[in-house]
Protein backbone atom coordinates (compact mmCIF):
# COMPACT_ATOMS: atom_id res chain seq x y z
CA UNK A 1 0.00 0.00 0.00
CA UNK A 2 1.33 3.54 -1.13
CA UNK A 3 2.48 6.03 1.73
CA UNK A 4 -0.24 8.65 2.18
CA UNK A 5 0.61 11.81 0.63
CA UNK A 6 2.40 14.40 3.06
CA UNK A 7 0.55 17.20 3.96
CA UNK A 8 1.33 19.97 1.96
CA UNK A 9 -0.49 23.25 1.86
CA UNK A 10 -2.32 23.36 -1.31
CA UNK A 11 -0.19 26.30 -2.83
CA UNK A 12 3.21 24.87 -2.07
CA UNK A 13 1.59 21.69 -4.07
CA UNK A 14 0.56 24.04 -6.82
CA UNK A 15 4.17 25.72 -6.36
CA UNK A 16 5.93 21.99 -6.88
CA UNK A 17 4.02 21.25 -9.89
CA UNK A 18 4.60 24.47 -11.76
CA UNK A 19 8.53 24.22 -10.74
CA UNK A 20 8.03 20.49 -12.10
CA UNK A 21 6.05 21.09 -15.40
CA UNK A 22 7.73 24.29 -16.85
CA UNK A 23 11.23 24.10 -15.98
CA UNK A 24 14.43 25.47 -13.81
CA UNK A 25 13.98 29.04 -14.84
CA UNK A 26 10.44 29.14 -14.06
CA UNK A 27 11.18 27.19 -10.73
CA UNK A 28 14.07 30.04 -10.03
CA UNK A 29 11.65 32.81 -10.59
CA UNK A 30 8.50 31.14 -8.36
CA UNK A 31 11.11 31.39 -5.37
CA UNK A 32 12.08 34.62 -6.14
CA UNK A 33 11.11 37.03 -3.38
CA UNK A 34 11.41 40.67 -3.21
CA UNK A 35 13.57 41.88 -0.20
CA UNK A 36 11.56 45.05 0.60
CA UNK A 37 8.05 43.56 0.43
CA UNK A 38 7.94 40.06 0.84
CA UNK A 39 6.10 39.73 -2.60
CA UNK A 40 7.15 36.16 -3.83
CA UNK A 41 6.65 36.24 -8.00
CA UNK A 42 4.96 33.07 -7.73
CA UNK A 43 2.22 35.29 -5.84
CA UNK A 44 2.09 37.97 -8.60
CA UNK A 45 1.75 35.35 -11.31
CA UNK A 46 -1.19 34.05 -9.06
CA UNK A 47 -3.00 37.49 -8.15
CA UNK A 48 -1.41 39.82 -11.45
CA UNK A 49 -0.49 42.83 -8.73
CA UNK A 50 2.54 43.89 -7.69
CA UNK A 51 3.46 44.50 -3.88
CA UNK A 52 6.01 46.98 -4.35
CA UNK A 53 7.53 49.50 -6.73
CA UNK A 54 11.50 47.27 -6.08
CA UNK A 55 9.08 44.47 -7.25
CA UNK A 56 10.27 45.29 -11.30
CA UNK A 57 13.83 44.96 -9.91
CA UNK A 58 13.21 42.43 -8.18
CA UNK A 59 11.53 40.15 -10.56
CA UNK A 60 12.92 41.65 -13.89
CA UNK A 61 13.67 38.15 -15.71
CA UNK A 62 10.09 37.32 -14.94
CA UNK A 63 8.58 40.39 -15.80
CA UNK A 64 10.46 41.49 -18.98
CA UNK A 65 8.67 38.84 -21.45
CA UNK A 66 5.10 39.72 -19.75
CA UNK A 67 5.89 43.45 -20.39
CA UNK A 68 7.20 42.94 -24.16
CA UNK A 69 3.91 40.94 -24.47
CA UNK A 70 1.63 43.37 -23.05
CA UNK A 71 3.12 46.35 -24.69
CA UNK A 72 3.72 45.62 -28.33
CA UNK A 73 7.45 44.39 -27.65
CA UNK A 74 8.48 47.36 -26.44
CA UNK A 75 10.18 47.48 -22.52
CA UNK A 76 11.53 51.45 -22.60
CA UNK A 77 9.11 54.00 -21.35
CA UNK A 78 9.40 57.38 -23.48
CA UNK A 79 6.24 59.36 -21.99
CA UNK A 80 6.00 61.86 -19.45
CA UNK A 81 8.89 62.33 -16.84
CA UNK A 82 7.56 63.52 -13.38
CA UNK A 83 9.86 66.92 -12.29
CA UNK A 84 10.52 64.91 -8.90
CA UNK A 85 12.11 61.47 -9.19
CA UNK A 86 12.45 59.01 -5.96
CA UNK A 87 15.60 59.31 -4.52
CA UNK A 88 17.67 56.21 -2.62
CA UNK A 89 16.10 56.97 0.76
CA UNK A 90 12.22 56.32 -0.77
CA UNK A 91 13.99 52.23 -0.82
CA UNK A 92 14.88 52.41 2.53
CA UNK A 93 11.26 53.81 3.44
CA UNK A 94 10.11 50.86 1.61
CA UNK A 95 12.56 48.21 3.75
CA UNK A 96 11.68 49.62 7.22
CA UNK A 97 7.63 49.69 6.19
CA UNK A 98 8.35 45.86 5.50
CA UNK A 99 9.90 45.86 8.78
CA UNK A 100 7.32 47.18 10.66
CA UNK A 101 4.62 45.33 9.04
CA UNK A 102 6.44 42.46 10.25
CA UNK A 103 7.03 43.75 13.78
CA UNK A 104 3.31 44.62 13.95
CA UNK A 105 2.48 41.02 12.94
CA UNK A 106 4.47 39.49 15.44
CA UNK A 107 3.10 41.97 18.21
CA UNK A 108 6.80 43.43 18.80
CA UNK A 109 5.86 46.32 19.74
CA UNK A 110 9.07 47.83 20.83
CA UNK A 111 10.11 47.01 17.41
CA UNK A 112 7.30 48.64 15.82
CA UNK A 113 7.72 52.09 18.04
CA UNK A 114 11.39 52.07 17.02
CA UNK A 115 10.88 51.22 13.32
CA UNK A 116 7.69 54.23 13.20
CA UNK A 117 10.47 56.76 14.63
CA UNK A 118 13.08 56.28 12.03
CA UNK A 119 9.74 56.41 9.38
CA UNK A 120 9.32 59.46 10.14
CA UNK A 121 11.23 62.32 9.24
CA UNK A 122 12.21 59.42 6.11
CA UNK A 123 9.39 60.32 3.74
CA UNK A 124 10.20 64.40 3.80
CA UNK A 125 13.49 63.71 3.51
CA UNK A 126 12.93 61.61 0.36
CA UNK A 127 10.96 63.79 -1.12
CA UNK A 128 12.94 67.13 -0.77
CA UNK B 1 -20.06 67.15 -0.36
CA UNK B 2 -23.78 66.09 -0.28
CA UNK B 3 -24.47 63.62 -2.73
CA UNK B 4 -28.25 64.35 -2.72
CA UNK B 5 -27.10 67.63 -4.38
CA UNK B 6 -25.88 65.21 -7.19
CA UNK B 7 -28.76 63.38 -7.74
CA UNK B 8 -31.38 65.55 -9.72
CA UNK B 9 -27.86 67.11 -12.19
CA UNK B 10 -26.04 65.25 -14.73
CA UNK B 11 -22.75 65.24 -14.76
CA UNK B 12 -21.11 67.35 -18.19
CA UNK B 13 -20.06 64.73 -19.53
CA UNK B 14 -23.98 63.77 -20.27
CA UNK B 15 -24.85 66.95 -22.36
CA UNK B 16 -24.62 66.02 -25.48
CA UNK B 17 -22.34 68.82 -26.75
CA UNK B 18 -18.99 68.57 -28.51
CA UNK B 19 -17.61 66.87 -31.71
CA UNK B 20 -19.69 64.05 -33.45
CA UNK B 21 -21.08 64.14 -29.73
CA UNK B 22 -24.56 62.13 -31.45
CA UNK B 23 -21.59 58.98 -31.85
CA UNK B 24 -19.40 59.63 -29.34
CA UNK B 25 -20.83 59.74 -25.68
CA UNK B 26 -17.26 61.69 -24.00
CA UNK B 27 -13.88 61.20 -24.15
CA UNK B 28 -11.90 60.02 -20.92
CA UNK B 29 -8.51 59.51 -19.73
CA UNK B 30 -7.39 58.14 -16.91
CA UNK B 31 -3.72 58.28 -15.24
CA UNK B 32 -2.32 55.58 -12.28
CA UNK B 33 0.23 57.20 -9.60
CA UNK B 34 1.76 55.53 -6.83
CA UNK B 35 3.90 57.30 -4.18
CA UNK B 36 7.59 55.85 -4.42
CA UNK B 37 7.81 55.65 -0.40
CA UNK B 38 4.74 52.91 0.13
CA UNK B 39 3.83 49.31 -1.16
CA UNK B 40 1.23 48.99 -4.00
CA UNK B 41 -2.57 49.04 -2.38
CA UNK B 42 -2.36 44.71 -1.77
CA UNK B 43 0.72 44.92 0.46
CA UNK B 44 -0.35 48.43 1.99
CA UNK B 45 -1.52 47.32 5.75
CA UNK B 46 -4.54 49.52 6.63
CA UNK B 47 -2.18 51.91 8.72
CA UNK B 48 -0.12 52.55 5.63
CA UNK B 49 -3.64 53.04 3.20
CA UNK B 50 -4.86 55.59 5.87
CA UNK B 51 -1.40 57.40 5.75
CA UNK B 52 -1.60 56.99 1.68
CA UNK B 53 -4.86 58.49 1.69
CA UNK B 54 -3.76 61.44 4.25
CA UNK B 55 -0.40 62.50 2.30
CA UNK B 56 -2.99 63.08 -0.66
CA UNK B 57 -5.36 64.61 0.76
CA UNK B 58 -2.94 67.21 1.97
CA UNK B 59 -1.48 67.10 -1.20
CA UNK B 60 -4.85 67.97 -3.13
CA UNK B 61 -5.49 70.61 -0.37
CA UNK B 62 -2.11 72.13 -0.85
CA UNK B 63 -2.25 72.15 -4.61
CA UNK B 64 -5.62 74.87 -3.91
CA UNK B 65 -7.52 72.32 -6.33
CA UNK B 66 -11.41 72.77 -6.80
CA UNK B 67 -12.20 69.16 -6.01
CA UNK B 68 -14.50 68.06 -2.86
CA UNK B 69 -13.43 64.87 -0.97
CA UNK B 70 -15.89 62.38 -0.11
CA UNK B 71 -14.81 59.80 2.36
CA UNK B 72 -15.78 56.47 0.29
CA UNK B 73 -14.93 53.91 3.00
CA UNK B 74 -17.54 55.57 5.14
CA UNK B 75 -20.23 55.48 2.56
CA UNK B 76 -23.20 53.22 2.77
CA UNK B 77 -23.57 50.53 0.08
CA UNK B 78 -26.18 52.59 -2.10
CA UNK B 79 -24.39 55.34 -2.15
CA UNK B 80 -21.12 53.86 -3.11
CA UNK B 81 -23.40 52.52 -6.31
CA UNK B 82 -24.58 56.05 -7.17
CA UNK B 83 -21.28 57.18 -7.53
CA UNK B 84 -20.62 54.02 -9.56
CA UNK B 85 -23.59 55.12 -11.51
CA UNK B 86 -22.52 58.13 -12.31
CA UNK B 87 -18.94 57.12 -13.50
CA UNK B 88 -17.10 58.42 -10.28
CA UNK B 89 -15.63 55.81 -8.87
CA UNK B 90 -15.02 52.25 -10.26
CA UNK B 91 -16.97 49.08 -9.28
CA UNK B 92 -13.05 47.95 -7.73
CA UNK B 93 -13.68 51.00 -5.63
CA UNK B 94 -17.38 50.55 -4.57
CA UNK B 95 -16.19 46.38 -3.66
CA UNK B 96 -12.59 47.25 -1.99
CA UNK B 97 -11.93 47.90 1.84
CA UNK B 98 -10.38 50.09 3.82
CA UNK B 99 -9.78 54.03 3.66
CA UNK B 100 -10.04 55.09 0.59
CA UNK B 101 -11.76 57.92 -1.20
CA UNK B 102 -12.06 60.20 -4.35
CA UNK B 103 -12.45 63.88 -4.36
CA UNK B 104 -14.61 65.15 -7.29
CA UNK B 105 -14.41 68.33 -9.43
CA UNK B 106 -17.20 71.09 -10.42
CA UNK B 107 -19.46 69.41 -13.31
CA UNK B 108 -18.14 66.07 -12.43
CA UNK B 109 -15.59 66.06 -15.61
CA UNK B 110 -13.21 65.35 -12.87
CA UNK B 111 -12.69 62.55 -10.22
CA UNK B 112 -9.68 61.69 -8.39
CA UNK B 113 -9.47 58.30 -6.60
CA UNK B 114 -7.60 57.33 -3.91
CA UNK B 115 -6.55 53.90 -2.92
CA UNK B 116 -8.42 52.14 -6.12
CA UNK B 117 -5.97 49.60 -7.63
CA UNK B 118 -2.86 52.15 -7.46
CA UNK B 119 -2.69 54.85 -4.76
CA UNK B 120 -3.99 57.33 -7.26
CA UNK B 121 -6.45 57.21 -10.40
CA UNK B 122 -6.83 60.43 -11.68
CA UNK B 123 -10.14 60.80 -14.28
CA UNK B 124 -10.90 63.15 -16.61
CA UNK B 125 -14.19 63.30 -18.79
CA UNK B 126 -15.42 65.14 -21.27
CA UNK B 127 -18.70 65.06 -23.30
CA UNK B 128 -18.15 64.63 -27.06
CA UNK B 129 -14.86 63.41 -29.18
CA UNK B 130 -12.14 65.77 -27.16
CA UNK B 131 -9.08 63.68 -26.37
CA UNK B 132 -6.79 66.40 -26.77
CA UNK B 133 -8.50 69.06 -24.64
CA UNK B 134 -8.67 66.37 -22.14
CA UNK B 135 -4.91 65.08 -22.45
CA UNK B 136 -4.68 69.39 -21.82
CA UNK B 137 -6.73 69.09 -18.53
CA UNK B 138 -5.17 65.80 -17.02
CA UNK B 139 -1.75 66.45 -17.68
CA UNK B 140 -1.89 70.11 -16.02
CA UNK B 141 -3.94 68.05 -13.03
CA UNK B 142 -1.13 65.51 -12.78
CA UNK B 143 1.62 68.37 -12.51
CA UNK B 144 -0.07 70.39 -9.72
CA UNK B 145 -0.66 67.14 -7.53
CA UNK B 146 2.57 66.18 -8.54
CA UNK B 147 4.40 68.97 -6.99
CA UNK B 148 2.94 67.82 -3.70
CA UNK B 149 4.48 64.34 -3.93
CA UNK B 150 7.14 61.91 -5.05
CA UNK B 151 6.33 59.16 -7.32
CA UNK B 152 7.35 55.91 -8.30
CA UNK B 153 9.16 56.11 -11.50
CA UNK B 154 12.15 54.38 -13.37
CA UNK B 155 13.82 55.85 -15.98
CA UNK B 156 13.61 52.59 -18.04
CA UNK B 157 9.85 51.76 -17.03
CA UNK B 158 8.08 54.77 -16.32
CA UNK B 159 5.76 55.57 -13.64
CA UNK B 160 5.16 52.05 -11.75
CA UNK B 161 2.18 50.89 -11.41
CA UNK B 162 0.77 47.60 -8.83
CA UNK B 163 -0.51 45.89 -12.54
CA UNK B 164 2.42 45.93 -15.28
CA UNK B 165 -0.08 46.44 -18.02
CA UNK B 166 -0.56 49.91 -16.76
CA UNK B 167 3.37 50.58 -16.50
CA UNK B 168 5.29 53.60 -18.26
CA UNK B 169 2.60 56.52 -18.83
CA UNK B 170 0.17 54.67 -16.79
CA UNK B 171 -2.64 56.45 -19.42
CA UNK B 172 -5.90 55.04 -20.43
CA UNK B 173 -7.35 57.11 -22.93
CA UNK B 174 -10.81 56.26 -23.99
CA UNK B 175 -14.33 57.20 -26.28
CA UNK B 176 -17.53 55.83 -24.97
CA UNK B 177 -19.66 55.16 -28.22
CA UNK B 178 -23.00 55.02 -28.76
CA UNK B 179 -23.68 52.17 -31.57
CA UNK B 180 -26.80 50.66 -32.51
CA UNK B 181 -26.69 50.61 -35.80
CA UNK B 182 -23.50 48.68 -36.40
CA UNK B 183 -25.14 46.25 -33.38
CA UNK B 184 -28.35 46.25 -35.33
CA UNK B 185 -26.75 45.31 -38.63
CA UNK B 186 -24.58 42.34 -36.90
CA UNK B 187 -21.34 44.09 -38.11
CA UNK B 188 -20.06 45.18 -34.28
CA UNK B 189 -17.86 42.02 -33.88
CA UNK B 190 -16.22 42.83 -37.03
CA UNK B 191 -15.50 46.13 -35.50
CA UNK B 192 -14.41 44.69 -32.21
CA UNK B 193 -11.87 41.67 -34.38
CA UNK B 194 -10.47 44.92 -36.19
CA UNK B 195 -9.87 46.66 -33.05
CA UNK B 196 -8.24 43.75 -30.89
CA UNK B 197 -5.55 43.36 -34.24
CA UNK B 198 -4.43 46.66 -33.67
CA UNK B 199 -4.39 46.42 -29.67
CA UNK B 200 -7.21 48.29 -28.63
CA UNK B 201 -9.67 47.22 -26.11
CA UNK B 202 -13.53 47.51 -26.29
CA UNK B 203 -15.31 47.29 -22.81
CA UNK B 204 -18.86 47.99 -21.90
CA UNK B 205 -20.12 51.30 -20.26
CA UNK B 206 -19.06 50.39 -16.40
CA UNK B 207 -15.54 48.85 -17.41
CA UNK B 208 -13.90 45.67 -17.74
CA UNK B 209 -15.53 42.87 -17.67
CA UNK B 210 -19.28 44.24 -17.74
CA UNK B 211 -21.22 43.22 -20.58
CA UNK B 212 -22.00 46.60 -23.03
CA UNK B 213 -25.96 48.49 -22.51
CA UNK B 214 -27.78 50.33 -24.30
CA UNK B 215 -25.50 49.45 -27.08
CA UNK B 216 -22.31 52.08 -25.32
CA UNK B 217 -19.17 50.81 -26.21
CA UNK B 218 -16.05 52.12 -24.84
CA UNK B 219 -12.78 51.63 -27.04
CA UNK B 220 -9.57 52.29 -25.38
CA UNK B 221 -5.46 51.48 -25.61
CA UNK B 222 -4.23 48.54 -23.97
CA UNK B 223 -0.45 49.56 -24.60
CA UNK B 224 1.12 51.95 -22.07
CA UNK B 225 4.62 51.19 -22.31
CA UNK B 226 7.12 52.41 -25.17
CA UNK B 227 4.87 55.17 -26.47
CA UNK B 228 4.15 58.51 -25.39
CA UNK B 229 0.78 59.56 -24.27
CA UNK B 230 0.39 61.92 -27.26
CA UNK B 231 0.78 59.04 -29.67
CA UNK B 232 -1.03 56.64 -27.59
CA UNK B 233 -3.70 59.25 -27.99
CA UNK B 234 -3.45 60.10 -31.71
CA UNK B 235 -3.55 56.59 -32.13
CA UNK B 236 -7.13 56.13 -30.50
CA UNK B 237 -7.71 59.43 -32.65
CA UNK B 238 -7.16 58.02 -35.64
CA UNK B 239 -9.16 55.11 -35.10
CA UNK B 240 -12.57 56.70 -33.73
CA UNK B 241 -13.37 58.54 -37.15
CA UNK B 242 -13.60 55.36 -38.66
CA UNK B 243 -15.85 53.64 -36.05
CA UNK B 244 -17.93 56.73 -36.48
CA UNK B 245 -18.13 56.95 -40.19
CA UNK B 246 -19.07 52.66 -40.15
CA UNK B 247 -21.90 53.99 -37.65
CA UNK B 248 -23.02 56.91 -40.05
CA UNK B 249 -23.01 54.19 -43.26
CA UNK B 250 -24.97 51.95 -41.28
CA UNK B 251 -27.69 53.85 -39.66
CA UNK B 252 -28.07 56.15 -43.74
CA UNK B 253 -28.41 52.58 -45.09
CA UNK B 254 -31.37 51.42 -42.47
CA UNK B 255 -33.14 54.73 -43.03
CA UNK B 256 -32.88 54.25 -47.10
CA UNK B 257 -33.45 50.83 -47.42
CA UNK B 258 -36.27 50.12 -44.28
CA UNK B 259 -37.24 53.54 -42.98
CA UNK B 260 -40.80 52.93 -42.10
CA UNK B 261 -39.82 49.76 -40.31
CA UNK B 262 -36.52 51.52 -38.54
CA UNK B 263 -39.64 54.65 -37.76
CA UNK B 264 -41.52 51.96 -36.25
CA UNK B 265 -38.93 50.48 -34.34
CA UNK B 266 -38.07 53.89 -32.63
CA UNK B 267 -41.50 54.79 -31.97
CA UNK B 268 -42.83 52.24 -30.61
CA UNK B 269 -39.32 52.05 -28.18
CA UNK B 270 -39.99 55.91 -27.28
CA UNK B 271 -44.54 54.82 -27.05
CA UNK B 272 -43.53 52.28 -24.20
CA UNK B 273 -41.18 54.54 -22.67
CA UNK B 274 -43.66 57.24 -22.28
CA UNK B 275 -46.60 54.19 -20.99
CA UNK B 276 -45.32 51.34 -19.06
CA UNK B 277 -46.26 50.84 -15.43
CA UNK B 278 -43.00 48.73 -14.85
CA UNK B 279 -40.15 48.30 -16.41
CA UNK B 280 -36.51 46.54 -16.27
CA UNK B 281 -33.67 48.72 -16.09
CA UNK B 282 -32.72 46.40 -19.19
CA UNK B 283 -35.56 47.33 -21.01
CA UNK B 284 -35.11 50.65 -20.25
CA UNK B 285 -31.36 50.69 -21.50
CA UNK B 286 -32.53 49.26 -24.97
CA UNK B 287 -35.53 50.91 -26.12
CA UNK B 288 -33.89 54.45 -24.41
CA UNK B 289 -30.81 53.54 -27.44
CA UNK B 290 -33.32 53.55 -29.93
CA UNK B 291 -35.08 56.75 -28.81
CA UNK B 292 -31.67 58.34 -29.06
CA UNK B 293 -30.82 56.90 -32.14
CA UNK B 294 -34.24 58.19 -33.22
CA UNK B 295 -33.60 61.80 -32.13
CA UNK B 296 -30.04 61.79 -34.22
CA UNK B 297 -32.31 60.51 -37.47
CA UNK B 298 -34.65 62.89 -37.05
CA UNK B 299 -37.55 60.74 -36.46
CA UNK B 300 -37.96 62.27 -33.06
CA UNK B 301 -38.23 65.77 -32.86
CA UNK B 302 -39.59 66.84 -29.59
CA UNK B 303 -37.07 65.16 -27.23
CA UNK B 304 -33.44 66.26 -26.84
CA UNK B 305 -30.82 64.31 -26.51
CA UNK B 306 -29.22 65.69 -23.40
CA UNK B 307 -32.46 63.92 -21.38
CA UNK B 308 -31.84 60.84 -23.16
CA UNK B 309 -28.19 60.79 -21.77
CA UNK B 310 -29.22 61.67 -18.24
CA UNK B 311 -32.16 59.15 -18.19
CA UNK B 312 -29.61 56.09 -19.04
CA UNK B 313 -27.93 57.28 -15.65
CA UNK B 314 -31.08 58.25 -13.90
CA UNK B 315 -33.21 54.93 -15.00
CA UNK B 316 -30.06 52.86 -12.81
CA UNK B 317 -30.83 51.25 -9.56
CA UNK B 318 -29.22 53.41 -6.97
CA UNK B 319 -30.26 56.68 -8.85
CA UNK B 320 -33.99 55.66 -8.69
CA UNK B 321 -33.99 54.43 -5.22
CA UNK B 322 -32.11 58.29 -3.89
CA UNK B 323 -34.39 59.74 -6.18
CA UNK B 324 -37.52 58.31 -4.44
CA UNK B 325 -35.33 58.76 -1.00
CA UNK B 326 -35.44 55.40 -0.05
CA UNK B 327 -34.42 51.89 -0.41
CA UNK B 328 -36.54 49.67 -2.74
CA UNK B 329 -36.82 46.01 -3.91
CA UNK B 330 -36.97 44.60 -7.43
CA UNK B 331 -40.33 44.77 -8.51
CA UNK B 332 -40.96 48.41 -6.71
CA UNK B 333 -37.96 49.75 -8.95
CA UNK B 334 -39.22 48.57 -11.99
CA UNK B 335 -42.90 50.24 -10.90
CA UNK B 336 -40.64 53.78 -9.94
CA UNK B 337 -38.92 53.38 -13.08
CA UNK B 338 -41.69 53.15 -15.40
CA UNK B 339 -42.96 56.50 -13.30
CA UNK B 340 -39.87 58.29 -13.60
CA UNK B 341 -39.94 58.40 -17.22
CA UNK B 342 -43.59 58.79 -17.57
CA UNK B 343 -43.19 62.37 -15.56
CA UNK B 344 -39.56 62.47 -17.59
CA UNK B 345 -41.48 61.79 -21.33
CA UNK B 346 -44.73 63.80 -20.47
CA UNK B 347 -45.87 65.39 -23.46
CA UNK B 348 -43.26 64.61 -25.28
CA UNK B 349 -41.00 67.35 -23.71
CA UNK B 350 -37.89 67.52 -21.98
CA UNK B 351 -39.12 68.14 -18.65
CA UNK B 352 -37.33 68.20 -14.89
Amino acid sequence: MPDDPPDLPLDTVVQGLIVAHVGELVGDLARRVCPLCGMKFMEFRISGRLGCPNDYLAFDHGLLPLLRRSHDGVTRHVGKTPRRLPSPEATESLRLRAQLRQAVACEDYEEAARLRDRLRPLPKDATR
Amino acid sequence: MNLDDLTRTGGEWLKGSGPESDIVMCSRIRLARNLATYPFINRASRGERADIEREFRTALTDANLDLSYIDVNSLPKLDRQFLVERQLISREHDNAEGPRGVAIGPEENVSVLINEEDHLRIQVMQSGLSLPDVWERINRLDDQIEEQLTYAFSPQLGYLTACPTNVGTGIRVGVMLHLPALVHTKQIDKVFRALHKINLAVRGLYGEGTQAFGDFYQISNQQTLGKSETELIKNLSDVVPQIISYERQARKAMIEERRQVLHDRVSRAYGVLKTAHTISSEETMLLLSDVRMGINLGLIDDLEIPTVNELFIHTQPAHLQKLQGRPLEVDDRNIARASYLRSRLANGKHTD
